[in-house]
């Protein structure tokens, strides 16, 4: 058993380490947001000449930061529920179904991400309006993002399958550093 | 196309998927099992980036930020201040403040949740000690947290208008008349109750002075909705420049009150006001096309320049004072600290609007290719149908609807609510020729209101969090202040005046036929 744990333990920590720099990275996005889309006003209304690029570029940045914020806020749960209703039921059927949704959200992001990789070839030939930029670049966040939220899927997956074949009501797997230790 | 995924959707709702997600494998399934997936994947696939790609809803992150530099600039104690110093003194004081404060909180942030958590933390515990039930300071404060999405700035507001094509401005000033008629009725309600239960009198009534000097503390932060609104109805700025705007503002006066010469010089109140004033007013002149930006500078900087020498020459000349100036204060270091403590909080702010606004925008994209489905597989003309078959008497139709988003709200979010009822009710509503502004406005209310019904209200859940206190026993005493809302719902969806007179003065609306009170005004007002 220590084998697939200490595996599923480094991906629950390349995810926690991803999904940290995610949150950086759209942080960082959120202020040049502000930066650029108030300039591109002062530039407008006080110096009369505006900016082109300002639309495209904050408009890029911002769905970048929703998709990279994506894989952190679904293994955080973060994202909105309705979990009144299971919620009461017993924890075997909790995690029982638990296991199906991520199981189906891996689904769909696996069909996703193939869809993801044509469209990024497909942005190669197609180029944003102000900035001399192929929109691939702006793409490729697609692929790299749902490929992080299928990690993701698969550690929850696990952590939940771990519980339900072991009993145990710990949400998190053990720490195989600790199972190796004395005792 | 069928509607399998639409029962899938409800299905995985009820089991708990994310909504996000439950919106994604809906449809996703559903094509499946049409055998048409190699088809719309991609398609869908490529209306989840173009339905985030939208200008307008830049505003969300934009609208989060502001709100969160302002609360973390330490403007919620001063707001509160401000109505303790006004209201304080009457019976039930601090249960009056707490709604007060909501109602100046809305202008900044335009979030029940973050309305709730910075009162709620600072009022609930001032309450308790003042002889309040602790559960009835936690439902105060969450059934008054719901105004801050009513009154505009609103990030429900900016996603509803994103996703129904309707003017966010004209939205926006739909808001102001149910935001401040939801406060009154509380403020009303809560009078009633002090009396019946007999609450404590926080304090003895502040003299004016104190009063002036709260307002000048609070200054900055009754300025934010001035320069968002300004900005939009004078056409200087779009409302997600505003926003941008707003940010900008919220960091400038999050410094700004962290001045220790700034704090000195409002404490002289005359003398804050002899400048404030004017500038305020050039301010309105800007807005009123008087002037021109390097107008206003210049006017700006001369008023400061001549009202600063002919304050000091006058105190010299009567009472031959010594000029304090700015109390020996050395400017730079002082503008150093205040700039450096902004910037100390300003990581954890950029976090906060990433991970909030990157929940809300995937949500939006997620349901932009939902409400594509919608579209495609005939629902909303098939709800549409189904609707008018039980009645078509518009006023009707409308009490059945707020009943379903009253249900709705109760479970979800309203975030959610809009982005996946909207797409279906809007078209209903066109169809009997309600006014889409009109049938807007309701539709915000009323699932702004849901963020305070249980079971699922998520401002109950903050507020219980907030206080340490039992769901069930805020749900006990908020259920008074939740009819009020209702009334106020009521009175919105039935008499379109109380909504649609200031957006048809702004010329963002037209009066609905039916409101004769709107026409009248506008008729007069309008010439």
């Amino acid at each position: 058993m220590s084998g697939p744990i200490t595996a599923l333990h480094l991906l629950g920590n390349l995810n926690r380490r991803l999904g940290t720099a995610c949150v950086f990275i759209a942080s960082c996005f959120a202020g040049i947001m502000a930066i650029i889309v108030t300039a591109g006003v002062f530039w407008r209304y006080v110096l009369n000449n505006s900016l082109p690029w300002v639309e495209d570029i904050s408009l890029i940045l911002m769905v970048t930061m929703a998709f990279i914020v994506a894989p952190y806020a679904y293994r955080t749960g973060q994202n909105v529920a309705i979990s009144l209703l299971v919620e009461r039921l017993p924890a075997p059927f909790l995690l029982a179904i638990r296991i199906v949704i991520n199981v189906l959200v891996l689904w769909i992001v696996c069909r996703y991400f193939l869809e993801s990789l044509k469209l990024v070839e497909r942005g190669w030939n197609i180029r944003v309006n102000s900035v001399d930029m192929p929109w691939a670049y702006p793409y490729l966040v697609l692929p790299v993002v749902l490929l992080q939220l299928g990690m993701v899927a698969v550690e929850l997956i696990a952590s939940d399958t771990w519980r339900i074949l072991t009993g145990s009501g710990e949400r998190s797997l053990p720490d195989p550093k600790q199972r190796q230790g004395p005792g | 196309m069928g509607l399998a995924y639409f029962w899938i959707f409800f299905v995985l709702l009820a089991l708990g998927t994310p909504v996000v997600f439950a919106l994604l494998i809906g449809p996703g399934i559903s094509l499946v099992i049409d055998g048409k997936d190699e088809l719309f994947f991609s398609k869908l696939l490529t209306t989840i980036y173009s339905g985030m790609y939208s200008f307008p809803l830049m505003a969300v992150p934009f609208f989060i930020l502001a709100g969160e530099l302002m609360n973390t600039g330490g403007i919620t104690r001063s707001i509160v201040k401000f109505s303790e110093s006004m209201i304080g003194h009457y019976r039930g004081g601090l249960a009056q403040v707490n709604i007060l404060s909501s109602i100046m909180f809305a202008g900044l942030s335009g979030s029940a949740v973050a309305d709730t958590s910075a009162l709620g933390k600072m009022l609930i515990p001032a309450m308790e000690e003042n002889g309040y039930k602790r559960n009835f300071a936690a439902a105060v404060t969450a059934a008054s947290s719901v105004i801050g999405p009513i009154i505009p700035p609103s990030g429900i507001m900016v996603i509803y208008a994103f996703v129904m094509n309707v003017s966010v401005a004209g939205l926006f000033l739909a808001g102001f008349v149910p935001g401040l008629m939801v406060g009154l009725g509380l403020m009303i309600l809560t009078s009633y109750l002090a009396r019946v239960r007999n609450f404590a009198v926080a304090g003895a009534k502040a003299p004016w002075k104190e009063r002036s000097f709260a307002l000048l503390e609070t200054f900055p932060a009754l300025m934010t909705p001035v320069i968002l609104l300004g900005g939009i109805l004078s056409g200087i700025y779009t409302p997600t420049e505003a926003a941008a705007v707003a940010v900008v503002y919220a960091l400038c006066a999050s410094v700004l009150i962290r001045l220790e010469v700034w704090k000195r010089f409002i404490t002289d109140t005359q003398r804050a006001y002899l400048h404030i004033t004017p500038l305020f007013l050039f301010l309105f002149m800007g807005f009123f096309g008087v002037f021109d930006f390097r107008q206003y500078a210049i006017c700006s900087i001369g008023w400061i320049i001549l009202a600063e020498t002919s304050w000091r020459l006058l105190r010299w000349k009567i009472s031959r004072r010594p000029v304090a100036a700015s109390g020996g204060i050395v400017f730079r270091k002082d503008m150093a600290d205040a700039f450096t403590q902004t910037t100390r909080q300003l990581p954890e702010v950029l976090r906060n609007t990433a991970i909030q606004s990157g929940v809300i925008l995937f949500l939006v994209g997620a349901a932009v290719t939902f409400g594509w489905m919608v579209t495609v597989s005939g629902l909303a003309r098939e709800a549409t149908n189904l609707i008018l078959f039980i009645t078509d008497n518009p006023l009707l139709v409308l009490l059945l609807i707020n009943i379903l988003l009253f249900v709705v709200g109760m479970f979800l979010d309203a975030g959610p609510a809009i982005l996946i009822l909207g797409p279906v009710l809007a078209p209903i509503m066109a169809s009997i020729g309600i006014d889409p502004l009109h049938f807007a406005i309701v539709m915000c209310v009323n699932v702004t209101v849901g963020l305070a019904t249980p079971p699922m209200g998520l401002v109950l859940f903050v507020a219980s969090s907030v206080s340490g206190e039992r769901l069930e026993s805020i749900v006990k005493e908020i259920w008074p202040f939740l009819l009020v809302e209702f009334a106020v719902i009521f009175l919105i969806t039935y008499f379109p005046s109380l909504t649609m007179t200031i957006p048809s003065l702004a010329g963002f609306a037209k009066c609905p036929e039916s409101a004769t009170a709107c026409q009248a005004i506008v008729g007069i007002l309008g010439r």
